[in-house]
């Protein structure tokens, strides 16, 4: 399965927003089959913080581990979010 | 703001950094103060993309007094800045994360954003591709957070 973040929002920057975001995904999340993987398509999102990103990739994260897939971007915002959120984490996303 | 910068010359890949490190500041002070602000509520927020300036400050409780919830060792301003500024630490307990301020100083650091921080009577002032990082004591006492961004 796929998603694009960029339907919760282009500018992603709230703790706030990115927790009801998470509880929104959740009805989407129950579809996914036990072994799909789920990719996150960062096209289209213009910023993105670790605030919102902590309480959605984060949380997806703990729940799917290596089933979570994160696509390519390259956007700078994107790209300095994820690394400080394997940091903080001490975990390793798996990449596309 | 975003829109205004992303047309800025020069600014095409780095503006999301700086929306970024607004919004993780200004995210800050309505996380953390919702509900105990000690007098004036909400923050103040201007820009003016121009002079590549964008300013926020709120009259909240400020970096020390946030801290101490969770890090009741803390007695300075200039401690509990450093520590927000470099450690995994959230003043949210029992929220474990506390991420935001350690990713503005990084993207600060390596990139031409300048950051002038206060709280208290701590200072920090961030320069672009400086990879220096203290904050200082000063005379001058900030109730909240004020911080100023220049790119």
């Amino acid at each position: 399965m796929k998603v694009k973040l960029e339907k919760f929002g282009t500018t992603l920057i709230s703790r706030e927003l990115g927790s009801e975001a998470f509880k929104a995904f959740q009805s989407t999340l129950l579809e996914l089959p036990p072994n799909e993987e789920l990719e996150i398509d960062f096209s289209g999102v213009l910023t993105l913080s670790s605030s919102w990103a902590d309480e959605f990739l984060s949380h997806l994260f703990e729940r799917l581990g290596e089933r979570l897939v994160l696509l390519p971007s390259d956007n700078l915002s994107v790209q300095a979010t994820l690394k400080i959120l394997q940091e903080a984490n001490k975990c390793r996303f798996k990449f596309k | 703001m975003e829109h205004m910068l992303i047309e800025k010359p020069g600014f095409e890949k780095l503006y999301s950094l700086i929306v970024l490190v607004a919004g993780e500041i200004g995210d800050n002070s309505f996380a953390h103060n919702l509900g105990k602000w000690p007098d004036t509520p909400g923050i103040f927020f201007g820009y003016d993309i121009k002079k590549g300036t964008i300013v926020l400050a709120d009259r909240g409780l400020g970096i020390l007094e946030t801290l101490r919830r969770v890090r009741p060792d803390l007695s300075t301003h200039v401690k509990a800045v450093e520590v927000a500024f470099t450690e995994f630490l959230s003043g949210r307990a029992p929220e474990k994360r506390g991420n935001g301020l350690k990713l503005v100083r990084e993207v600060v650091l390596a990139n031409p954003i300048d950051l002038f921080f206060t709280s208290g009577d701590a200072e920090v002032h961030l320069k672009g591709d400086n990879i220096s990082f203290r904050v200082t004591r000063v005379s001058n006492i900030v109730r909240g957070c004020m911080a100023k961004i220049n790119f």
